[in-house]
C-alpha cells in the first residue's frame, strides 16, 4: 500500500513536473536585454526590462557555464514586441527575474552557488553556436532545463526555439569559416575601424560580425588577407565599440503567394519597368481599404488596423512609403528627392528599430508611431486625404517614381543615421545646428529656402510599437 | 510649526530633484539616489525628470516630459511609469498629456481611472484605452 502511494507521488510530481515547462519571465529587477546571449559587453545591450515587466520565452541557450539565457519577446508596455536575450543565473541570488509555467506559477529551479564573470560571458562569445560548451560541466541547473529544450526545435548547437528564424547566433569563428567558404559577403561599407567586420548573407538581409582574430588569416583569400591586415594596422587598439545586432528576418506570414493584384511587383527588383504594376498594385490596396468609398480623417481607428489585417507586410511597406511620403512632402515635390528623404527616414527608423529587437518592425509600424508623423494625428486629413487621391493625380504619381528612386538609391552611412526632420515653420527643443544634415540623393539637393524640411541626425527617440498593429 | 514645513519642503525638494535622466547606449533610464533605475522611453529628444506624485494608496506615477514629437505639429509628450509603492514594480509606462506648442489644440489630458482591481488608462490622442490588471 505504501508503495503504490509512493509511486502514485512519484507519477504526479512527475507529471506536474513535465507540464511546469516554463513559458514566459516576469522582471523582479531591472534586466539587461541583448541581442546575442552574451552579456558582459554593452556592445550587445538593446536596453533594459523594468521590474514588473512581462515577456514570452521563445529560445533558451545551454551554453553558459552556470546559468542559462533565454530570448524572450516582451508582452507588454512600452516594449511590447521587443526580442532579446536575458540572462537566468543558477545562483539564486544573481536571479533577476522570475520564470513562470503556462498557468502564470513560478517555476521552482534548483540553486547553485556560481561566480559570474565577464571572462565567461567572452567564452561564450568565441563558442556561440558551437558544440564546445553544450556538455560542457552539465550540472543539475542547466539538467532541469532539459525538458524545455525537448520541447523547442534545435536551432544552432546547444540553442533551443520555438521559432528558430529568430535565432541567429554564429562563433566568431564560423563567421569568417562562412566568409572563407564564400557563404558570406564582406560588409565593406559599414567597416568602422577596429578590429570587428560586418558580413552580410546572399539575401543581403541578414548581418553579422564578427572578430578577427590572427589564426582566422591563413584560411582567407589572399586579396581579403591584404585588406584585413591593412585595416588592422591602421588601428593600433582593436577594441570594439560598436557591435551592431544581426538583422533578424523574422517570418512574415501571408508574405508569399498572397498578393493583391499588381503586388507581387513588390517581391523582385524594382526598376521603371515596375511602374505600371506598382500602379495597379496602390489601386488593389486602396481597393481593398476604402472599397470604393471616400475615406475620411476620423475613419482613423477603423482603417488604421485594416492596414495590418488586409496587406501583407510587403504591402504594408509600399503603402507607408506612398502615404507617408504624399502627406507629408506631396506639396514640395518635384523634385520627387523631397519625397524620397521621407522614405529614407521611415527606412532608417525601421532598421533602428530592427537594431533594437523589434525583429518583425517594418516601414508602417515607423509610419504609425504615435505624433511621430504629423499628418497620422488625430484630426490630421493628410492620410486619407492621400488614400482618396486617383493615381493619376500628380503627387501619387511623385511618389511612384520616388518608390522606385528609393529602390535605387545607396545611401551613405551619415544618411542611414538622419531619422528625424520637421517643417522650417516649427521649432522642437532638440533643434539643433550641429545635427542638421543637408540632404543630397542621387546629386540632388533638397530645397534649402522656401517652405521645406530640415533633417537631423542623432536626436534621441524610441521605437514602439503603435496601438493599431497588434504586434 | 513653520520649521516642521520647511523640513517637509526640504525633504519633498530634495526627492524631486534626486531623480536623473541617464543616457546610455541610445536608451535613456531614469535614476533615483538609491542608483534604482528604471528605462524610459524618448519620443524625440532628451527626456526629463517631471515629478513623482500619488496615484493611489499602492501606486505612484514617476512623471517624466518623454519629448517633443511631429513633423509639422509639435507635442511636448509627458509620460508616466506606473509602479507599486511597496516594492517599485513598473506596471507600465503610459502618456499622461500631449501639449501642442504649434497648434491650437492647446493640451490633451490621458484620462488616468482607478477602478477596484484595475487602472484604466483612456488615450485621445491615439484614441486607444489600456486596462493594467493590478496583481
Amino acid at each position: 500500500m505504501v508503495s503504490k502511494l509512493v509511486i502514485s507521488a512519484l507519477f504526479i510530481l512527475f507529471v506536474c513536473n513535465a507540464w511546469a515547462l516554463p513559458q514566459s519571465i516576469v522582471i523582479d529587477e531591472q534586466t539587461v536585454l541583448a541581442s546575442q546571449p552574451v552579456f558582459g559587453r554593452e556592445d550587445y545591450h538593446l536596453g533594459a526590462l523594468n521590474p514588473g515587466s512581462k515577456a514570452e520565452i521563445i529560445s533558451i541557450s545551454t551554453q553558459h557555464e552556470h546559468g542559462v539565457s533565454f530570448q524572450v519577446r516582451s508582452t507588454e508596455g512600452a516594449n511590447r514586441g521587443q526580442v532579446g536575450w536575458v540572462y537566468l543565473s543558477s545562483d539564486e541570488a544573481k536571479r533577476k527575474f522570475s520564470v513562470l509555467d503556462e498557468k502564470n506559477n513560478e517555476v521552482s529551479l534548483p540553486h547553485i552557488p556560481s561566480p559570474v564573470t565577464n571572462d565567461e560571458d567572452d567564452s561564450v562569445l568565441e563558442h556561440l553556436g558551437t558544440l564546445k560548451r553544450v556538455n560542457n560541466p552539465t550540472n543539475n541547473f542547466k539538467r532541469a532545463f532539459i525538458p524545455l529544450t525537448k520541447s523547442m526545435t534545435p536551432a544552432v548547437d546547444g540553442v533551443y526555439s520555438k521559432i528558430p528564424e529568430l535565432v541567429s547566433v554564429k562563433s566568431d569563428k564560423s563567421i569568417w569559416d562562412d566568409f572563407a567558404s564564400g557563404k558570406l559577403k564582406l560588409d565593406e561599407e559599414s567597416y568602422k575601424g577596429g578590429n570587428i567586420f560586418t558580413f552580410t548573407d546572399e539575401s543581403g538581409s541578414n548581418k553579422y560580425h564578427a572578430a578577427f582574430k590572427p589564426e582566422y588569416l591563413g584560411s582567407l583569400p589572399e586579396n581579403i588577407q591584404e585588406i584585413v591586415k591593412v585595416e588592422l594596422d591602421c588601428d593600433e587598439t582593436p577594441t570594439p565599440s560598436v557591435r551592431p545586432t544581426p538583422q533578424v528576418q523574422a517570418a512574415l506570414p501571408g508574405q508569399r503567394n498572397n498578393w493583391l493584384p499588381g503586388c507581387d511587383v513588390l517581391s523582385g527588383r524594382i526598376s521603371e519597368n515596375s511602374k505600371n504594376k506598382l500602379d495597379q498594385c496602390l489601386n488593389s490596396i486602396k481597393q481593398t481599404l476604402s472599397g470604393g468609398k471616400r475615406l475620411r480623417a476620423s475613419d482613423r481607428t477603423k482603417v488604421f488596423p485594416l492596414f495590418y489585417s488586409k496587406l501583407n507586410p510587403t504591402e504594408q511597406e509600399f503603402l507607408g512609403h506612398i502615404v507617408t511620403s504624399i502627406g507629408e512632402a506631396g506639396v514640395l515635390a518635384p523634385p520627387i528627392e523631397e519625397m524620397v528623404a521621407i522614405m529614407m527616414i521611415l527606412e532608417n527608423r525601421k532598421d533602428y528599430a530592427k537594431s533594437k529587437g523589434f525583429s518583425n518592425a517594418n516601414v508602417l509600424d515607423a509610419a504609425l508611431q504615435p505624433s511621430q508623423f504629423s499628418m497620422y494625428n488625430r484630426g490630421a486629413h493628410h492620410w486619407s486625404d492621400a488614400l482618396n487621391r486617383e493615381n493619376s493625380d500628380n503627387q501619387t504619381q511623385h511618389a511612384l517614381d520616388a518608390f522606385i528612386k528609393l529602390k535605387n538609391t545607396t545611401l551613405t552611412p551619415t544618411l542611414r543615421r538622419v531619422y528625424h526632420y520637421h517643417t522650417n515653420s516649427v521649432h522642437p527643443d532638440w533643434k539643433t545646428p550641429s545635427k542638421v544634415v543637408p540632404i543630397t540623393l542621387n546629386g540632388v539637393s533638397l530645397r534649402k529656402s522656401g517652405k521645406r524640411h530640415i533633417f537631423y541626425r542623432d536626436i534621441g527617440w524610441s521605437f514602439r510599437n503603435n496601438p493599431w498593429s497588434n504586434k | 510649526m513653520k520649521l516642521r514645513l520647511a523640513l517637509l519642503l526640504f525633504i519633498f525638494s530634495s526627492s524631486a530633484f534626486s531623480w536623473e535622466v541617464v543616457k546610455k547606449k541610445d536608451e535613456f533610464y531614469l535614476v533615483d539616489s538609491n542608483k534604482k533605475s528604471f528605462a524610459i522611453i524618448s519620443e524625440g529628444g532628451v527626456p526629463s525628470f517631471i515629478k513623482v506624485e500619488s496615484f493611489s494608496p499602492e501606486l505612484n506615477r514617476i512623471i517624466y516630459k518623454s519629448g517633443v514629437a511631429g513633423t509639422s505639429e509639435l507635442k511636448e509628450i509627458h509620460r508616466a511609469l506606473l509602479v507599486t509603492k511597496k516594492d517599485m514594480k513598473v506596471l507600465g509606462d503610459f502618456p499622461v498629456s500631449y501639449q501642442s506648442l504649434t497648434g491650437n489644440e492647446g493640451k490633451v489630458e490621458v484620462k488616468w481611472r482607478l477602478q477596484k482591481d484595475r487602472v484604466i488608462i483612456s488615450d485621445p490622442e491615439t484614441e486607444t484605452t489600456e486596462k493594467i490588471q493590478l496583481r
